[in-house]
């Protein structure tokens, strides 16, 4: 596939603060390309550096091959939608949609026939068309969202580049919008790069997934390469909910094996070639992957922890408990867990299931499971 | 003994009728949460309990005591605010601190009570900063452990951990929970994040338009709701309603829809809730039904096409077309469904649940045990 848009060393600093440092990547056509990150990652500077609404401190972006550094916003051919949806408040859903191509850049260049027509088009395909009368005032979030959507639609980009389109509606909406999107996007074969804080949304939605940290790429990957592979403790926090627990270990090994403890449980881990040398380590598990002890019948070694928390949330549930060193661990199930508050119990994991990051660098060491 | 019940309470605003005849108690040591979408009336009900709203009519009480004519001060109440209402001038410290020294603790007893609460909200590293120097979620802290430091018999919270980011605010619910329990005393929590009131409360009133809809314990209310509101507020992704028409063919019941015929579990004897021409609303939670690419000969799945496969890594969330209308599936296969691809859908017939499409309230359920 063609490469879109390609970056490279993009730099960009507000102050003394280093907001998008040294950052390469590129988006194929077609691809829709996630930047996921929490508050403050960068995720918006890099976009409005590609939107040419900042200017780089250093390093190139091309589109299509082209260097575009040096051109405006409004001939960069690059769409963008912003959090706060950014519509006229005094023009009706029509003139919104219509205002790019209205635009003083772009005068002449449409007849109104071809306007209405791009506009009737956009607002059916994101189901608005009944409400091209009205003012954004009379319009809910997700009409607005939709609004705005439509906007950077009739334009017809190169590239869309969508700034968390759907943080503002209310979880029910939400959902519905984020397949809608797909559904539009995947139906137009668009080229999309997308910034969201939201993991679910990353995983849903992207072809690839760019995490990023303090303005620098941590991993690039597909969503099963970044949720079952993470680069370093910091991706695999940042995808799951709740996140992945990590604990305190070391590792040693005797004839060949490897063996991970952690507080008195000792796991034997197979096929460790990412492990060179005994030491320190910290263990990475996901809530959904540790298991309650049954006291009888077992001379399986757990971690003694203490129940704060049961969360009933519907489909699941959410254990909070706190480890000997107050530490907080949390444990999901599908069913109601046989556990009481305050009671003391024992849990475990299988080395199946755990990850292993480097205490210095927390880097990734070995990954129990493998994409899939 | 502090319970809080409120007996036949109206809010009207004008010609706005916020709080439509409330009729609702809270235990003693109880963790309720007044839960529904803005504008159904929580706020304005757990202002008339905090008494800086007037009742139109209805009676409060705390405990054995009508409180309709006491000041707030005099209800034994400690309140958090949505906008943490802190003093600007003083320091974190100093905020927290300031409802023990009026009550005229120790300096010794408001030392530890202070560091306490503030360690524990992760709050002690910032204990000397103003409140303008803290981020929107620090303060909303701030403002809590204010409110919770105070020994009272009834805390009133109002959307106190709204503005938390998410880790933060998911880490905090199980911290107030597990702090309600050592505490023991009653909490009223008003939100409109039904996971934050399905993860700490112990019962939850579910509000709408002013009105009470359901109250009953989380698990309750997520497998038992009393009606399509509730039924569509609980749960995400949310539930699927499809319109139908029950029938009964060659001692088999269908739910015959514009554009599908789904087998059911029902017994002949549960035909006696239906009316036959009646149209009816089958409530179908997204992991109550499973997707398969290929026709299973025995049961006779239903037809549907791929409209959008969102992968999760360890699940999936397919939203098909079935009989015209979408209805969204979670998937626990990772074979990934491209756009357009036919598919069958079988539903998890030993769990049905049925509302009236005209009154929306729940008609009959099956396969719950209640």
């Amino acid at each position: 596939m063609e490469e879109a848009l390609k970056v490279v060393n993009l730099t960009k600093s507000f102050g003394k603060i280093k907001a998008v440092n040294r950052i390469s990547f590129t988006c194929l056509e077609k691809e829709l390309l996630v930047i996921l990150g929490p508050t403050a990652a960068g995720k918006t500077t890099t976009l409005r550096l590609i939107a040419g609404l900042e200017t780089p401190d250093e390093g190139e972006i091309y589109l299509e091959g082209k260097k575009i550094n040096e051109l405006p916003p409004y001939r960069r051919s690059c769409a963008m939608t912003f959090e706060d949806y950014a519509l006229y408040p005094h023009m009706n859903v029509f003139e919104n949609i219509a205002s790019p191509l209205r635009a003083p850049v772009r005068r002449g260049l449409f007849t109104p026939r071809e306007i209405e027509r791009a506009v009737i088009q956009a607002a059916k395909l994101l189901e608005i068309d009944m409400l091209l009368k009205r003012k954004p005032s009379e319009l809910s979030g997700g009409q607005r969202q939709r609004v705005a959507l439509g906007r950077t639609l009739v334009r017809k980009p190169k590239i869309f580049l969508l700034d968390e389109p759907i943080a503002h509606l209310d979880a029910a909406l939400r959902h519905r919008m984020r397949a809608e999107m797909k559904r539009i996007f995947e139906s137009l074969e668009s080229t999309v790069l997308y910034v969201t804080h939201d993991y679910m949304e990353a995983l849903a939605m992207a072809d690839r997934i760019i995490a990023l940290q303090h303005g620098e790429i941590q991993q690039i990957g597909t969503p099963n390469e970044v949720y079952f592979e993470p680069s370093n403790e910091f991706v695999a926090g940042l995808l799951g909910d709740p996140p992945m627990n990590f604990f305190k270990g070391h590792v040693t090994s005797h004839k060949g094996n490897w063996l991970v403890k952690i507080d008195g449980v000792e796991l034997s881990v197979s096929q460790a070639s990412g492990l060179t040398s005994e030491g320190d380590v910290i263990v990475g598990v996901r809530p959904a992957d540790i298991h309650f002890i049954q006291p009888m019948g077992t001379n399986e070694k757990g971690l003694e922890v203490k129940i704060e928390a049961v969360e009933p949330l519907g489909d699941k549930y959410i254990v909070t408990a706190t480890l000997r060193n107050g530490e907080i661990v949390k444990l999901k199930f599908e069913d109601r867990p046989g556990v009481k508050l305050d009671e003391r119990v024992q849990i475990g994991f299988s080395a199946n299931y755990i990850h292993l990051f480097d205490p210095e660098t927390s880097k990734a060491l070995w990954h129990g499971r493998r994409e899939g | 003994m502090a319970e809080v019940r409120l007996a036949n309470v109206w809010k009207k605003y004008g010609e706005v009728e916020a709080v439509k005849g409330l009729n609702l108690q809270c235990d003693d040591g109880e963790f309720l949460a007044l839960l529904g979408p803005s504008g159904c009336g929580k706020t304005s009900t757990l202002r008339m309990i905090a008494g800086l709203e007037d009742i139109t009519s209805g009676d409060i009480f705390i405990g054995s005591e009508r409180v309709n004519d006491l000041l707030p001060k005099e209800r034994g109440i400690s309140l958090a605010f949505e906008n943490y209402a802190l003093y600007p001038p003083l320091s974190v410290f100093e905020n927290v601190a300031f409802p023990l020294k009026a009550k005229g603790y120790s300096t010794q007893d408001v030392n530890k009570k202070v560091s306490e609460i503030l360690k524990t909200f992760g709050l002690w590293e910032v204990r000397n900063e103003v409140p303008s120097r803290l981020s929107g979620g620090q303060q909303q802290l701030v403002s809590l452990s204010r409110c919770l430091v105070k020994d009272v018999e009834v805390y009133l919270l109002d959307e106190a951990i709204s503005h938390l980011d998410t880790e933060l605010r998911t880490y905090m619910r199980a911290i107030l929970k597990s702090m309600h329990h050592n505490m023991r005393r009653t909490f009223i929590y008003v939100t409109h994040d039904q996971l934050e009131a399905m993860a700490m409360a112990d019962r939850i009133a579910v509000m709408n338009f002013g009105e009470l809809q359901q109250v009953d314990t989380p698990e309750n209310i997520y497998e038992h709701p009393a009606n399509l509101f509730v039924a569509g507020f609980i749960g995400e992704p949310p539930m699927n309603f499809l319109k139908g028409k029950i029938s009964l063919e060659d001692g088999h019941c269908y739910f015959v829809g514009a554009d599908y015929r789904i087998r059911m579990s029902l017994r002949p004897a549960d035909m006696k809730y239906f009316n036959d021409k009646q149209e009816y609303i089958l409530g179908v939670r997204p992991t109550e039904m499973s997707v398969f690419t290929e026709q299973k000969k025995e049961n006779g799945l239903t037809r549907a096409r791929v409209l959008v496969y969102e992968p999760q890594a360890d699940h999936a969330i397919v939203t098909v077309l079935l009989g015209g209308q979408k209805v969204v599936i979670e998937s626990n296969t990772s074979t990934q469904l491209m756009p357009d691809t036919e598919v069958f859908v079988e539903f998890n017939v030993e769990k049905l649940r049925f509302f009236d499409s005209v009154s929306s309230r729940l008609v009959l359920q099956i396969g719950y045990g209640g």
